[in-house]
C-alpha cells in the first residue's frame, strides 16, 4: 500500500469519524431530554402557556430552560449592561 | 568570579552543557495525572485529577495549533494545571493533537465549530455543569475569542485570552506573510499539513539572536555558575522543540483571515455561513497581554477590549513574552495568582 492509499483511506476513515461523532452528539442530547424527564416536557408546556401569555421564558434554548437558577443572572446582566452601554473595563494595575 | 576560576571551571562547565543539551528529550514535561474524557479524529479532551473541586465552573484551556498544550503543565512545582488544581478548579484540557496528511481537510470552522464545541459540551457533561470557563492562549485564545462571537449565550460563561492576536496587521508576522511575494496557496498547496519545524525556524526567526545565541549563552553562564538550569531548561527547551504540523487548509485560512485580509476584527470572518461578529461577545472576559510580545504583540490583542459586549471586562497587561508570561519562573508568584483570583470570583453558581 503506497503513501497515497494510506492517506486516502484515512481521510475516509475521518469522515466516518466526523459522521459518527455528529450521530453520537444526537444520541447524547437526545438522552440528556430523556434524563430530564419530566423537566423536558417543562419547555413545551410552557411555550403553550406561553402562547396565552403565562410565561416568560424563551421557548428555545436547551440549557436556558435548565439553568434558570443561576446563569440567566450572569448572562442577563452582562446584557443588560452592555445595552446600556456601560461596559467597564478593569485596567489592573 | 576571577578570570583564573572561569578557566578552571569550563572544561566542567562544557562538559555539563553538553549533558544538558543532549538529554533535553528525556525530561518530563506534562506530569501531572489525567483521563481522556473524549477523542475525536487527533483531538483528545482530558480532565485532571483532582480530589478538591471547590469551583463548580470547570475550566477548558485551549492551546494553540502550533506547539503542543503541555505548556500548561510544564513541570512539577510550575505547572499552571497543578496550580489551578490546587487552587480548586476543575481543569479540562483541549489537546489539537498531531495532524498528520490526512488532516489536510481541517480549517478554522473544523476547529472552532466542530472540535472546540464539542469539546465543551463533553467538558460540561463530564463535570455535570451548564457552564463553563474558556482560557485560550495563542491560537487558542482567538479561536475561544471566535466561538464565544459565535455563541454569545451559552455554555461559556467567561473567557479568559492569553497573548491573544485579534488585529495582526503591525505584527512581524504581518509583515512577512501579508504581502503577495508570500504565496500561501503555493504553500498550502504544496503540503497536505505545513512542517511543524517550518513553523518553529520561522517563530525562532523572528528573534534570531535570542532563540540560537543568547538562551544557549545563558544555560552556559548558569552552570558555569554553579547554578542547576537543567530541569528547568530540558521541559522548556523540549516543548519548544515539539511542534506537531499545521493543517494546510487551517494555515491558509489563518495566513489569509487573519494576516493578508485583517477579517477578524474588521468582521468580516465568517465560519459555516455564520459571522464571527466579535461585538456580540457578551461572556464575562479577561484579556492578558504580555509586554514583550513579538508573537501576539499587545496592540493586536487591545482592540478587543473595545470591540466586546461584555459587561465585565479586565485587562491584564504585565511584563514578559508571549510563552515566559505565563511558563516562566515567576508566572507562579504573579500572573497565575491574578488569572486565579479572576477565575475565582467567576466560577460559583
Amino acid at each position: 500500500m503506497c503513501i497515497r492509499d494510506r492517506t486516502r483511506l484515512a481521510r475516509q476513515i475521518n469522515r466516518i469519524e466526523d459522521k459518527l461523532e455528529r450521530v453520537l452528539q444526537e444520541i447524547e442530547e437526545l438522552r440528556d431530554e430523556l434524563k430530564r424527564g419530566p423537566a423536558a416536557g417543562a419547555p413545551a408546556e410552557a411555550e403553550v402557556d406561553g402562547a396565552a401569555g403565562l410565561s416568560h421564558e424563551p421557548p428555545n434554548g436547551s440549557g436556558a430552560a435548565n439553568g434558570a437558577s443561576s446563569k440567566p443572572a450572569s448572562k442577563s446582566g452582562s446584557k443588560s449592561d452592555s445595552k446600556a452601554g456601560s461596559k467597564h473595563i478593569s485596567e489592573v494595575p | 568570579m576571577s578570570t583564573l576560576e572561569t578557566l578552571a571551571r569550563a572544561p566542567r562547565a562544557t562538559l555539563e552543557f553538553a549533558n544538558v543539551i543532549l538529554t533535553t528529550s528525556d525530561a518530563e514535561i506534562g506530569p501531572t495525572p489525567r483521563e481522556v474524557v473524549w477523542t475525536h479524529r487527533g483531538t483528545t479532551l482530558y480532565r485532571y485529577r483532582s480530589e478538591r473541586r471547590e469551583h463548580s465552573i470547570p475550566v477548558l484551556l485551549v492551546f494553540a495549533l502550533i506547539n503542543r498544550p503541555q505548556i500548561f503543565d510544564l513541570r512539577k512545582g510550575n505547572s499552571f494545571v497543578e496550580f489551578l488544581l490546587a487552587e480548586g478548579f476543575d481543569v479540562f484540557l483541549l489537546d489539537w493533537g498531531v495532524p498528520d496528511e490526512a488532516d489536510s481537510d481541517m480549517g478554522l470552522a473544523e476547529f472552532v465549530c466542530d472540535e472546540l464545541h464539542w469539546a465543551i459540551r463533553e467538558t460540561l457533561r463530564c463535570a455535570g455543569e451548564e457552564e463553563l470557563t474558556l482560557l485560550g492562549w495563542c491560537i487558542g485564545g482567538t479561536l475561544c475569542a471566535m466561538y464565544c462571537a459565535l455563541h454569545p449565550v451559552g455554555a461559556v460563561r467567561n473567557a479568559a485570552l492569553l497573548t491573544t492576536p485579534i488585529d495582526p496587521s503591525g505584527s512581524l508576522y504581518a509583515r512577512w506573510v501579508s504581502g503577495d511575494d508570500y504565496d500561501i496557496d503555493l504553500i498550502a498547496d504544496s503540503y497536505p499539513v505545513i512542517p511543524g519545524a517550518g513553523i518553529d525556524v520561522a517563530n525562532k526567526l523572528m528573534k534570531p539572536v535570542s532563540n540560537y545565541v543568547t538562551t544557549y549563552r545563558r544555560l552556559f553562564q548558569n552552570i558555569l555558575d554553579g547554578k542547576d538550569p537543567r530541569t528547568a531548561y530540558q521541559s522548556m527547551a523540549k516543548w519548544v522543540a515539539d511542534n506537531p504540523p499545521f493543517p494546510s487548509r487551517a494555515f491558509r485560512e489563518w495566513v489569509t483571515w487573519m494576516y493578508k485580509e485583517n477579517r477578524l476584527v474588521a468582521g468580516r470572518l465568517w465560519l459555516r455561513g455564520e459571522r464571527v461578529d466579535l461585538t456580540a461577545i457578551e461572556q464575562n472576559l479577561l484579556v492578558v497581554t504580555a509586554g514583550s510580545d513579538h508573537i501576539a504583540p499587545r496592540d493586536g490583542t487591545l482592540p478587543l477590549l473595545d470591540l466586546v459586549a461584555s459587561g465585565d471586562v479586565t485587562h491584564l497587561d504585565r511584563p514578559g513574552g508571549h510563552i515566559g508570561l505565563m511558563a516562566g519562573s515567576t508566572a507562579k508568584q504573579e500572573i497565575w495568582p491574578e488569572l486565579a483570583d479572576w477565575l475565582r470570583e467567576r466560577s460559583g453558581h
